[in-house]
């Protein structure tokens, strides 16, 4: 892990007269940053970054996988959300609006997925993420993982997303669909579908049979 | 919750920790930290600098997959050219439809021709009694070694094409044409008949000579017995060879004088005098398609009829059954269209054939069954009608009236305005 910059070391814009603040502060504190790295202050947006991109790699996680392109999507998402600054008009919505860029940035990326397979014959699957540390009591976990996420590449984009903001990410069905930008209708129905799709690939499937039959609860 | 989404939830927690533990090893936020906001644009606060680095890192990031696709277009594009490559690499051919091996003799079953389809749509056809293989071939043509026998060869022609038949000691090294082949090693004969473009003809002792379209050339070898020549031998001396050059582009192949004679078993066999070589201009074709046809059966039967049609393509066949036709050789002609039905069947030569072997029936009533063979090959052929109504003509001069009227009635269905309509009308009111 690389060395992150203490956000401690208060630094003050040269011409924007900021106090920089740890994350989880009060929206009035997103405001003051949203505002600063409106004008420019490349500080504030880096502050920006540090305390939103935990969240939005995590949920990029959920969204893409375990995958070695997670760097390029989180810098994907926050290149957009920099360039688009001026969208966020309250600074409570910096988050959802973060998580909405998430959402699509994914989504364009699951679906170049898709266009790009034949790149896995050339062997260029860049998908593929370093091989992690587990440890014998993950091992389980991992196996699920691998298994989950091998039924959601055979899943529609859309309901794969809604499904892994649901389950995998534990969001609530009204910010699933604040995240995707379409209905909670929109979302119930295709969490429908990918419940069952992913029930049905499940049932199948060893490593996931315990849990959706509740034998590993 | 119901019990579906509580186990979901479950499985949900228990991969979104996995997917952490992973989550650390990726280290996203680092990377993607260090792309966006290198140390030396910490220090760059303006907002320019600021807009330029956090815009500009994306591009540069994408710059490697840009690089990437055009490699992987550049590596698809080779990749298709080695493809094809490979694919249009050496000619394969089949014999008789079945994938043919190098090496390996053809040879025809009584009564039977081999065809020889090769890949690159040059056609060979094996003549009953003739042996040939194929020996060297590779992606500009192959090498074919006539043992015996006959073989009309159709090269397609292409600027790289290299083909080569050998026959005996002759060899005819094309790059695209037509012609037929006659190797005999008892008599030692060989008979070149090109039809179309040109070969080049090689033969030991001489100097290499250019074949055109329409000349025929007719060789005699050395031989040793005839027992002794079952596997030719490509060092057979040449004797002698008759030549009439009527035409200037060709000059008389200076065969003479190059005997070599190795051995005192050897004798030479005398030339056939109908061994020729002959000019474009007095080809029985030539003469043929000018309505010369009397001169074109003296310059057929001076080539050699029987040869001709041993030989001979379909139309060739056909054009010499019309020769010997129209000069009241009926033996001939049925000799000529026979060989077409035989060995070009299903051709619209063939169906022609047996049209004007209807036409040279005696009793006329036996013309029928030839008519209507026409007519089973080509329905709508352009002898259809003329058939049609031969049939009728032929029923009704032969006392069947019935079989006129039937006659008659599926003329007028399929050509009601023909020049036959106002008889078989009449027919077919009786």
């Amino acid at each position: 892990m690389l060395p992150r910059t203490p956000l401690s070391a208060m630094m003050m814009d040269k011409d924007v007269r900021l106090r920089l603040v740890l994350p989880g502060e009060s929206p009035a504190d997103d405001a003051a940053l949203v505002d600063a790295a409106r004008r420019g202050s490349q500080e504030a947006s880096r502050q920006i970054y540090e305390r939103y991109a935990p969240h939005i790699e995590r949920t990029l996680s959920r969204l893409l996988g375990a995958t070695a392109e997670l760097p390029d999507a989180l810098q994907d998402v926050f290149a957009v959300a920099f360039r688009r600054l001026g969208e966020v008009h309250h600074a409570e919505g910096l988050r959802p609006w973060l998580v909405q860029i998430a959402v699509l940035t994914a989504r364009g990326r699951l679906r170049a997925r898709r266009r790009a397979w034949w790149l896995m014959f050339l062997g260029f699957d860049e998908s593929a993420a370093p091989p992690a540390e587990t440890s014998a009591e993950h091992e389980e976990a991992v196996e699920a993982l691998r298994a989950t996420y091998s039924v959601l590449d055979r899943m529609p984009v859309d309901d794969r997303i809604v499904f892994s903001m649901r389950y995998l990410e534990g969001m609530e069905l009204q910010e699933v669909a604040k995240g995707c930008g379409v209905s909670l209708a929109t979302v119930k129905r295709r969490l429908g579908r990918a419940e069952t799709r992913f029930l049905a690939a499940a049932q199948r499937m060893p490593a996931l049979t315990p849990w959706v039959k509740g034998a590993a609860l | 919750m119901n019990d579906p989404e509580r186990n979901l939830l479950a499985l949900g927690s228990a991969v979104g920790a996995a997917l952490d533990v992973q989550r650390e090893a990726i280290r996203a936020t680092d990377i993607a930290r260090d792309a966006m906001f290198p140390p030396e644009a910490a220090s760059a606060r303006d907002s320019s600098a600021a807009g330029t680095s956090l815009l500009g890192t994306t591009r540069r990031r994408a710059l490697p997959r840009v690089l990437l696709a055009a490699a992987c277009l550049v590596l698809g594009v080779l990749g298709v050219f080695l493809a094809v490559d490979r694919w249009s690499g050496a000619l394969t051919f089949e014999a008789s439809g079945v994938v043919g091996r190098t090496g390996v003799w053809l040879e025809p079953q009584s009564h039977l021709e081999i065809p020889v389809q090769f890949s690159d749509g040059t056609t060979l056809l094996l003549m009953t009694g003739s042996r040939a293989r194929v020996g060297e071939i590779d992606r500009r043509g192959a090498q074919v070694e006539l043992e015996r026998g006959r073989a009309s060869v159709s090269v397609v022609h292409k600027s790289s094409a290299r083909w080569m038949v050998k026959a005996g000691p002759f060899e005819v090294v094309v790059t695209g044409t037509r012609f037929d082949l006659s190797w005999d090693p008892p008599s030692g004969r060989f008979l070149l008949v090109m039809h179309d473009g040109s070969v080049e003809l090689r033969a030991p002792g001489v100097a290499p000579r250019r074949v055109v379209a329409g000349q025929v050339v007719g060789l005699s070898a050395w031989t040793t017995t005839a027992s002794s020549v079952a596997a030719p031998s490509l060092v057979f001396p040449i004797a002698s060879a008759t030549v009439n050059s009527a035409d200037s582009e060709l000059p008389a192949p200076s065969l003479s004088g190059s005997v070599v004679s190795s051995s005192n078993d050897i004798a030479p066999r005398s030339i056939a005098s109908d061994w020729a070589l002959e000019s474009r201009d007095s080809d029985f074709r030539g003469l043929a398609r000018g309505g010369k046809y009397s001169e074109a059966l003296v310059a057929a039967d001076k080539v050699g009829f029987d040869g001709l049609v041993a030989s001979g393509t379909a139309p060739d066949l056909l054009l010499l059954g019309d020769i010997a036709r129209y000069n009241g050789r009926s033996d001939r002609a049925l000799q000529a269209y026979r060989a077409v039905r035989s060995r070009y069947g299903g051709s619209e030569e063939a169906a022609r054939a047996v049209y004007f072997m209807g036409l040279m029936s005696f009793p006329a009533s036996s013309c029928v069954q030839h008519f209507e063979a026409y007519l089973r090959e080509r329905p709508g052929g352009a002898l259809a009608g003329e058939a049609m109504g031969r049939i009728m003509d032929a029923y009704q001069r032969g006392g069947n009236p019935a079989a006129a009227k039937a006659a008659a009635v599926r003329y007028l269905a399929s050509f009601p305005a023909g020049p036959q309509a106002a008889l078989a009308r009449s027919i077919a009111e009786r």
